[in-house]
């Protein structure tokens, strides 16, 4: 019940905290001059009939709450006015976000299982050359930038040894033999970042609980050292890089401007920065939305995940 | 250990099944198939780094939305390859035939009088034209698209086509806004040259409050004075009662009266306070909390009248500079329109079925009969069910979504849409329903049996691209560099796009500038001289420039380059007139004898005037070094100049100027001036100039600049229509609400122009001649306006013979280049690299149809044999590139 109560209570607080920031978003951009209209006298004129129609020279206030009103009753974000002209701000939304998550969800399901043995494998060699070499590493992929090994692999991979097509094929399915393999370079390139960020993690949470004292006790008990490891040290680490995962599925459907630029993937990255480039206020307005749901529902689920990892951490108990 | 080892890899599985299921069942975004994929034989590909995103003939926008649009429809005419391929011919295509003017069985509708004509059109459609489904086209389709197009609820973004400039349908416009009652239009359109002129004539101009100064939520300001402390006699006056002092820091805000109208009249004396305005302008006076701290705006006594402003002031301020006609912000201000026409009908409109295969268009303006055919070439016609469909509504807008996938994309052109991946991947295919396969009208063109375009991120474009042509997946290659140019500029496959501007140097005369700009180390002043301005034209080494920075460039000498046609029928071209070449030979310092031979200025004779005109190179060291002396002389004599004294110029650029070409361009410029003044004895001329490249100008603060003039020298390229050479030194050179002549009024100058015709001599101002040229249809300047008297001699340009008018454009071009006010420096072309999988339709570049385009591709290969041949290279086509 306590769990419920906490649950609700944070769905609530958390609408409410993404209606606050909207409402303020929409009239910080609206505070800004409205995009220059350039072209015949003819064009211009009518550019200034359309954005009337509008409604974008009614008092800011009243343009909220139309705002408003036109997404709770019809979910209603508006068509693209500088970008994406005539077409709903959702349609492109929804067409672009799914080559977004798969190419994210791939990367992510090959980084999770080679970033925690990785980690793994390092605290328990800590100090030694394995765990040097991999530490090395890691500090490598975490401080060179995404796109210098994104060009790297394009260039290694598509180029000189041409084993992959340059451009992604995404026309199809994207379970499709032909698509995932035309992604693999994009692949690698975006989980090279997060295995190094899952192996810096799973190390140094692991290395502490090594060292804890009830690891001494299990192994007295007669636990062998990959047993007590698994069954107590791997788990009591989990409660930290467990949310740590959650968070990184949720961030799987941000995407990624420079590796999708890279490799001609039609995701969802250069959208954010393409509509503020582009002043068009109502793309702007949506992703604000669904970046800041996205936010909001990752902190949610990470704060409960805290309870289901480890049963000692409870919600909303008083 | 196991039941551990389990765990793990339990929880990998749920990550994974967890993913597939977000994943489960996608496709790729926005892929479409809307019918068959067969590619045939015949592949083009090409690459695009921005997509098309709406390209329905009604709303599309940019030239990447017009890709589709060339593949999927036709115009009522178009242009195709003449038979021996040396010029281009106009054909009709989804007419039956040429159009009909119709004009005076329509005296007393459509505004027609008797006596008008070429104005009202008849069309007979082609009877074979279908959708891709089969649905024939009909005038329905026509009347019902035009509708849809000049929607007064749609406000569709291409009505302007129709609703305005030089093909502009009777009652369009006022069907388009019929459901508007107040329009607020340019002071330009209402034939004012300036706003004073507007007032003067007693109308009120309005100023868009909200989007020129960004004042929408400013509060008016009822009371910003107070007095305070004790009374204090007045020093001047002492009998007089002491009064309190006042001090100008309170505000008293009137939020019920805040800007909301976007529009108020210029005279508005209503003082508005923009807390953002203030906080950017006085931070000192803010608290961090955003709010004013009115004890240090108290102590300091600030008086708050600086940062309070009305209609009136930012008219006062700006109205006869930014605000005004031809300034950077001339859309900000207007006249007040009460729509008169409010719920016109579209019965009233210039456009109606006179049986089902043949349209009547009445339209504003006379046109010729190269003009109706080009208007034509684009078509507006929709599929109604689909167009329907499409429609949705936001706010109090109505839009359709008509043509943004494939499946919303009806064909009746030589190509379908089969599919469309937003940012990857659109194709194309042969639409077998198309007339033109089976008409026998058609015969070798449009062999491509498939469009495919792929995506490249533009910043990857043209490494992507490069590595795709040379692997022979794509079939283009934009060169870029001096170091492609070199490798792959002798290729057969090798063609260069020129296009109508002519890139050149934009030099200041204005005097004020030029003195305020000069220092004790940096003297600008000598560049308001003409023979100074000359002497740096004629020191340039054209070629030499487009060498290193320009490969596929020309140097370039007149205004006008080999792009423009004086005959659009024809496709004749202007430069290769004599009157033309004559002109820049008169230019060039070349002297015409009595016997008609041509000599350069250092002697050269020359037998005949096409030998001449190909030895001007631009760039004559010994005539600039003379034009220097005589610059020195003046600036020596006028005061502009003492010996010794540095002159220095400065060159901007809208946007980045610090970049190798730009500097390039600074150090080529210096090494040829000085290159000059060395060949000039010393203590003649002046000590040194040089070039410096001044610092990024925003496009905003380069527009205002280049309007009065108020950068030295600027880098930029200026044409037009390449069919309209007519309207190009009015247009692009001295028409005042055009901000790039550069501040240089030549209205005012004086400079007159004689032309004989017959045995008469005509002389009037080059302003006049030009606005007669640029006349080509629309008369609203005869009627007492500048072209009056040339008019009441000369009757309408179009009337006029062509030697003649060629002979007048030839003496403006002339008249324009004295004023050295613009400098030539090269015609702008681009090159390519052609796959060898097909051949151009023809191999010169011919005006408004290139090289024949995808009608006339003559394919070498079909897909198989080219993968095989490409194969056959080893797989890389570069060094097959480098030397065929």
């Amino acid at each position: 019940m306590y769990m419920f109560k906490y649950v609700v209570k944070r769905l609530l607080l958390a609408l409410l905290t993404l209606f606050i920031i909207l409402s303020l978003c929409f009239i910080f951009i609206k505070l800004l001059p409205l995009p220059e209209v350039t072209g015949s006298e003819e064009y211009r004129l009518l550019v200034e009939m359309r954005r009337r129609a509008m409604g974008y020279y009614e008092p800011i206030l009243v343009q909220l709450f139309l705002f408003w009103k036109r997404i709770l009753t019809g979910f209603d974000w508006g068509y693209g006015e500088q970008m994406y002209q005539v077409q709903t701000v959702t349609s492109i939304i929804g067409e672009k976000l799914p080559a977004t998550i798969m190419v994210n969800l791939y990367s992510l399901l090959v980084s999770i299982p080679i970033g925690l043995l990785l980690g793994i494998f390092a605290a328990v060699k800590k100090n030694k050359w394995q765990d040097h070499t991999i530490s090395t590493l890691v500090m490598v992929f975490i401080s060179v930038p995404s796109f210098v090994y994104a060009f790297f692999v394009q260039y290694l991979l598509c180029a000189k040894l041409n084993w992959f097509p340059l451009l992604a094929n995404t026309t199809g399915s994207y379970f499709e033999p032909a698509m995932v393999y035309s992604l693999i370079p994009a692949i690698l390139s975006l989980a090279f970042g997060t295995i190094a960020g899952l192996t810096r993690y799973t190390r140094a949470e692991l290395s502490e609980v090594l060292t804890c004292d009830y690891m001494l006790l299990a192994r007295t008990k007669g636990l062998t050292r990959r047993q007590a490891t698994i069954r107590h040290a791997l788990r009591n680490a989990m409660v930290v890089i467990f949310p740590m995962i959650l968070g990184q599925f949720m961030s799987i459907m941000s995407g990624s401007l420079v590796i999708e630029s890279i490799f001609s993937i039609p995701g969802i990255g250069a959208l954010y920065v393409e509509s503020i480039g582009r002043l068009d206020y109502n793309f702007f307005m949506a992703i604000s939305a669904f970046y800041t749901a996205i936010g909001l529902g990752a902190n949610l689920i990470i704060d409960l995940s805290y309870g289901f990892i480890d049963p000692r951490i409870r919600m909303g108990a008083r | 250990m196991k039941k551990g080892l389990r765990k793990l890899v339990a929880m990998t599985s749920i990550v994974a099944t967890l993913g597939a299921m977000t994943g489960g069942g996608l496709v790729a975004c926005g892929n479409d198939d809307a019918g068959t994929n067969d590619e045939g034989n015949y592949t083009y590909n090409a690459i695009f780094s921005a997509t098309p995103t709406t390209w329905s003939s009604h709303t599309w926008e940019t030239n990447d939305d017009s890709v589709i649009l060339g593949f999927t429809t036709m115009g009522l005419y178009d242009v195709q390859l003449n038979k021996d391929k040396t010029s281009y011919e106009w054909v009709p295509e989804m007419a039956a035939g040429d159009p009909v003017d119709v004009t005076s069985q329509y005296a007393g509708q459509y505004g027609i009088k008797t006596g008008d004509r070429r104005k009202v059109w008849e069309i007979p459609l082609n009877r074979a034209a279908t959708w891709d489904d089969g649905t024939p086209i009909t005038a329905d389709d026509y009347v019902y698209s035009m509708k849809q197009l000049l929607d007064p609820d749609m406000l569709n973004r291409r009505s302007d086509s129709y609703t305005g400039g030089g093909f502009t349908i009777y009652g369009a416009k006022n069907y388009l806004y019929g459901h508007t009652p107040i329009i607020y239009e340019s002071v330009a359109s209402h034939g004012y040259a300036s706003n004073a002129e507007a007032v003067a004539a007693g109308e009120t101009l309005y100023i868009d409050m909200i989007n020129f100064y960004g004042a929408e939520g400013a509060p008016a300001v009822a009371e910003w004075n107070i007095e305070y402390g004790e009374p204090v006699p007045d020093p001047d006056n002492p009998d007089a009662t002491p009064t309190r002092p006042v001090l100008n820091c309170s505000l008293t805000m009137d939020y019920d009266k805040v800007v909301t109208d976007q529009w108020t009249a210029y005279t508005d004396t209503t003082m508005y306070f923009d807390l953002g305005y203030f906080a950017q302008k006085a931070p000192e006076y803010m608290n961090a909390d955003g709010t004013i701290n009115t004890s240090k705006v108290a102590q300091d006594k600030l008086d708050f009248s600086d940062y309070l402003f009305s209609a009136k002031m930012l008219y006062d301020a700006y109205g006869s500079k930014d605000l005004d006609v031809g300034g950077g912000a001339e859309q900000f201000i207007a006249i007040k329109v009460e729509n008169a026409n409010l719920d016109y009908s579209f019965d009233n409109v210039g456009i109606k079925k006179k049986d089902d295969y043949t349209i009547v268009l009445a339209v504003t303006d006379e046109q010729d009969d190269f003009y109706i055919k080009y208007y034509l070439s684009s078509n507006w016609i929709v599929k109604q069910d689909v167009y329907e469909r499409c429609k949705v509504t936001t706010g109090n807008l109505v839009s359709s979504t008509y043509c943004t996938s494939a499946a919303t994309t009806p064909s009746y052109g030589p190509y379908k849409l089969v599919s469309f991946t937003r940012d990857s991947e659109f194709k194309l295919v042969t639409n077998p329903n198309w007339y033109g396969y089976t008409d026998g009208n058609h015969e070798g063109q449009f062999q491509t049996t498939c469009i495919k375009y792929r995506y490249v991120s533009p910043q990857t474009a043209h490494s992507t691209t490069k590595e795709l042509f040379f692997r022979g997946e794509v079939d283009e290659l934009s060169l870029s560099g001096a170091s492609e140019y070199q490798t792959f500029g002798t290729s057969s496959s090798y063609n260069v796009y020129p296009d109508s501007y002519t890139m050149q140097f934009f030099m200041s005369t204005n005097s004020s500038y030029l003195e305020k700009e000069s220092s004790a180390t940096e003297n600008h002043r000598p560049l308001q001289l003409a023979s100074f301005r000359k002497a740096i034209s004629y020191s340039l080494d054209r070629k030499a420039y487009c060498d290193a920075w320009e490969p596929a460039s020309q140097p370039g000498f007149g205004l006008l380059n080999y792009m423009y046609s004086i005959d659009g029928n024809t496709g004749e071209l202007y430069r290769e007139q004599p009157a033309a070449k004559k002109a820049l030979l008169r230019y060039a310092g070349f002297i015409e004898g009595e016997d008609g031979k041509w000599s350069s200025y250092n002697g050269t004779k020359f037998d005949t005037l096409d030998e001449a005109y190909d030895a001007i190179t631009g760039y004559d060291p010994d005539y600039a070094a003379s034009l220097f002396q005589q610059a020195y002389n003046e600036a020596k004599a006028q005061g502009l100049y003492k010996d010794g004294e540095p002159v220095v110029l400065e060159l901007r650029s809208a946007g980045q100027t610090a970049s190798e070409m730009f500097n390039g361009t600074a150090e080529m410029f210096n090494k040829n001036i000085a290159d000059a003044i060395k060949k000039c004895p010393a203590g003649t001329t002046f000590s040194s100039v040089t070039l410096k490249v001044g610092t990024s100008t925003s496009q905003a603060e380069y527009s205002a600049a280049v309007k009065k003039g108020e950068m030295d020298i600027s880098f930029s390229g200026w044409g037009g229509a390449t069919f309209n050479p007519w309207g190009v030194i009015y247009g692009s050179y001295i028409d005042p609400a055009n901000s790039n002549n550069f501040g240089f009024d030549t209205m005012s100058k004086g400079i007159n122009i004689t032309v004989k015709k017959g045995n008469e001599e005509i002389t009037e101002s080059l302003y006049n001649w030009a606005r007669w040229l640029d006349n080509h249809q629309d008369d609203s300047d005869y009627d007492g306006g500048a072209a009056h008297n040339l008019y009441k001699k000369l009757g309408r340009v179009g009337e006029a013979d062509m030697d003649f008018r060629v002979e007048v454009l030839a003496e403006c071009e002339l008249a324009q280049l004295n004023t050295a006010v613009n400098i030539p420096l090269f015609y702008q072309s681009t090159g390519s690299l052609n796959s060898a999988k097909f051949n151009n339709g023809c191999d010169q570049y011919l005006p408004l149809i290139g090289f024949g385009g995808i009608r006339h591709f003559e394919y070498n290969y079909t897909n198989s044999e080219w993968s095989n041949w490409v194969r056959q290279q080893g797989g890389n086509l570069e060094d097959y590139y480098k030397t065929n």
